[in-house]
């Protein structure tokens, strides 16, 4: 379970401060698909960047299945991260020196896995995401879809318990966002726990949970209607 | 099951030297010049104290070359000559190690020149003190090739008689720097003039045969003479030479040779000294204040280099701010992150310091064996031991490790998110 408990975020700019939120609980429980939703500025992504421990709350906690954050060296930490946590980010985030494959290859690395191992799982990724024709290209050969399809095939490799996922369709077209969300669908029903933050509501609809953060609170806004688009492609 | 620690610092070592490998090859123009810079680096430290040392060895090596050979025996103190010379010179020759010797005898004296147009007693005569050296002409110059050292006139050859061979330091028409009086330069005198020599009470009108030049002061301010004559002019009926400057053959060990002299029959009848100890103790100083001025040098450049791979790593990590936050975002440990950035210092700088040695000992120090820099004083070459140059490329390793550590560990302080979005 990926649990945070009276969260509080607050950025300070010189004499002045902005409370993002406050007295903030979340949880995710293991299957679940969340998505959470809000303005732009609602602090979705600082929440999510609380949840993945890339952040330190002002006040509250994280545990990530009964591991607080709080506790844990900078080392632990990132081991938590490596075991249980698999990132996708808005705007990829992936080694520009590297080659596809390699930025599969690098988390696997870090678990342990020899260099053939970790290649092999690495292609078996890329196939799920359907670019194993492309594992030699490097990031700045592929389209910003395939780059987002890397991503996932990295947060995916290792089997994490949960995939947090910053806004993986904003610089998509809406073929190439289609197609990641399609991509997300499968990668739940494989089992996985994925926690997403979108303002985009096409996606709202594969959700088990869609929160939505509103003047520093989340709100649970799962029964909304599905928009036209989505009932064209079925999502 | 989750790994164990040591597991984790070992993943964490290979994926250092993953992004290592990765970073360089993506890079490689960048990861080539850094290694060409970091061979210039190990060069300036490794070159500026060389030859600032070299300076003094080539002196000691003109010195070995043209006056002591590789083995000087020279007469104990308060004795006027080598004990029991004959006998010495006799067991040099058994030797078979040793190639070549010459028995010198040596004395100081005056030379004056002009003399014929010092009319009046008011006349100042133009006279300096000078070092006689009675040699066997073929003997010197199998041992310290004197003849190539002549610049103007001939070499002496054994039968001369009343030439003489001046060294350029005695005469005005080659150094004109003013002195003491008594080591004033002789002017006017060149190859064929005539020159009278004071010495042990006698005086001899002599011929300049021909002109001695050397960057060693000793030889530039002797005079040489056929043995014969000067030990007829220093009565020495026992004929005790005063020194035998020795050569040994190629490949031998001279302090071996030495050492064995000293433990045989002639041991007792001088001073038999090796090389170096011979020198006169100014040549230490010199060597070891050109040493610290090399040093301090090459620590200047040391720290110039520092700098520079400092600014280059942090550059760097600031450009790659991001990409390290994403990296730690998906699991890498700051470990990993900083042994990538060490790992690319280490191989700059090891690669840089093993081909700087190499090419050192392979073309530079042969270059400049076979052309020394021309100084006044000295023929300089470059003069760097194995030792030096291994310590000088551990000291290198590891001020650029410090220097690539310190950037790293600083991006690395960060909250992951502030890298991430670049706050």
């Amino acid at each position: 379970m990926l649990e945070a408990r009276n969260l509080k975020k607050q950025f300070a700019s010189g004499e002045s401060s902005l409370i993002v939120f406050e007295h903030l609980d979340f949880v995710a429980a293991e299957g679940e698909f969340v998505i959470i939703t809000g303005r732009s500025g609602s602090g979705k992504s600082t929440l999510l960047y609380l949840l993945g421990l890339l952040d330190t709350p002002n006040e509250g906690v994280v545990s990530i299945d009964g591991f607080v954050g709080s506790t844990l060296s900078r080392n632990a930490r990132s081991d938590l991260r490596l075991d249980r946590l698999g990132y996708v980010f808005q705007d990829y985030g992936l080694m520009a020196e590297m080659s596809a494959l390699d930025n599969v290859v690098l988390p696997l690395i870090m678990r342990g896995k020899s260099r053939a191992e970790a290649k092999e799982l690495a292609r078996a990724a890329l196939d799920r995401v359907g670019l194993g024709d492309h594992a030699k290209y490097r990031p700045s050969k592929l389209s910003g879809g395939q780059q987002q399809r890397v991503s996932i095939a990295r947060a995916i490799a290792h089997n994490p318990s949960y995939i947090l996922a910053d806004e993986p369709t904003a610089n998509l077209d809406t073929t190439s966002a289609l197609e990641i969300l399609s991509m997300f669908r499968a990668i739940h029903k494989a089992g996985s726990t994925i926690i997403m933050v979108t303002h985009e509501r096409e996606s709202l609809s594969m959700a088990t949970r869609v929160l939505e953060l509103k003047q520093g609170q989340l709100v649970d806004v799962t029964h909304i209607p599905q928009s036209p688009l989505q009932q064209m492609v079925g999502l | 099951m989750p790994p164990s620690s040591f597991r984790r610092t070992w993943n964490t070592i290979r994926v250092g030297f993953f992004l290592a490998n990765r970073q360089m090859l993506a890079n490689k123009g960048t990861s080539i010049l850094i290694v060409v810079v970091m061979i210039l680096t190990y060069l300036n430290l490794l070159m500026v104290s060389g030859l600032l040392v070299g300076i003094v060895d080539g002196l000691r090596q003109e010195r070995r070359d043209h006056y002591t050979g590789d083995i000087m025996i020279v007469q104990h103190d308060r004795k006027n000559a080598i004990l029991n010379s004959p006998d010495t010179i006799s067991y040099l020759k058994t030797l078979p190690l040793i190639t070549s010797f010459s028995p010198r005898y040596k004395t100081t004296g005056i030379i004056e020149g002009n003399y014929a147009e010092k009319i009046t007693e008011q006349d100042t005569p133009d006279v300096i003190i000078s070092t006689f050296i009675g040699i066997d002409p073929t003997a010197e110059d199998a041992t310290t090739g004197l003849s190539h050292l002549i610049v103007e006139g001939e070499y002496l050859r054994p039968t001369d008689y009343n030439q003489i061979l001046i060294g350029t330091s005695l005469l005005a028409r080659y150094k004109t720097l003013t002195a003491l009086p008594g080591t004033i330069p002789i002017p006017k005198v060149g190859v064929g003039d005539k020159v009278r020599i004071m010495l042990n009470g006698i005086e001899r009108e002599m011929t300049v045969k021909g002109i001695v030049a050397s960057k060693l002061e000793e030889i530039n301010l002797s005079a040489y003479m056929v043995d014969a004559q000067l030990r007829a002019m220093l009565g020495r009926t026992n004929r005790g030479v005063n020194e035998i400057a020795v050569r040994v053959a190629p490949g031998a060990s001279a302090p071996t040779i030495r050492d064995q002299l000293k433990r045989s029959p002639i041991g007792n009848n001088g001073l038999i000294l090796y090389g170096r100890d011979s020198e006169p103790s100014f040549f230490q100083d010199f060597a070891s204040t050109f040493g610290q001025l090399g040093t301090i040098l090459g620590s200047t450049g040391l720290v110039i280099s520092f700098i520079a791979v400092f600014i280059l790593v942090f550059i760097n990590t600031v450009t790659h701010r991001r990409s390290i936050g994403i990296l730690q975002a998906i699991g890498v440990r700051p470990g990993g992150i900083e042994i990538g950035y060490v790992a690319q210092s280490s191989l700059f700088s090891s690669l840089g310091a093993v081909i700087g040695i190499a090419l050192n000992f392979m073309l530079i120090e042969p270059y400049f064996v076979a052309h020394p820099i021309d100084f006044p004083f000295s023929n300089g070459i470059l003069s760097v031991s194995i030792t030096e140059a291994w310590v000088k490329a551990l000291v290198l390793y590891i001020a650029i490790m410090c220097a690539s550590i310190v950037p790293a560990r600083m991006i690395m302080r960060q909250e992951i998110v502030d890298a991430i979005l670049g706050r």
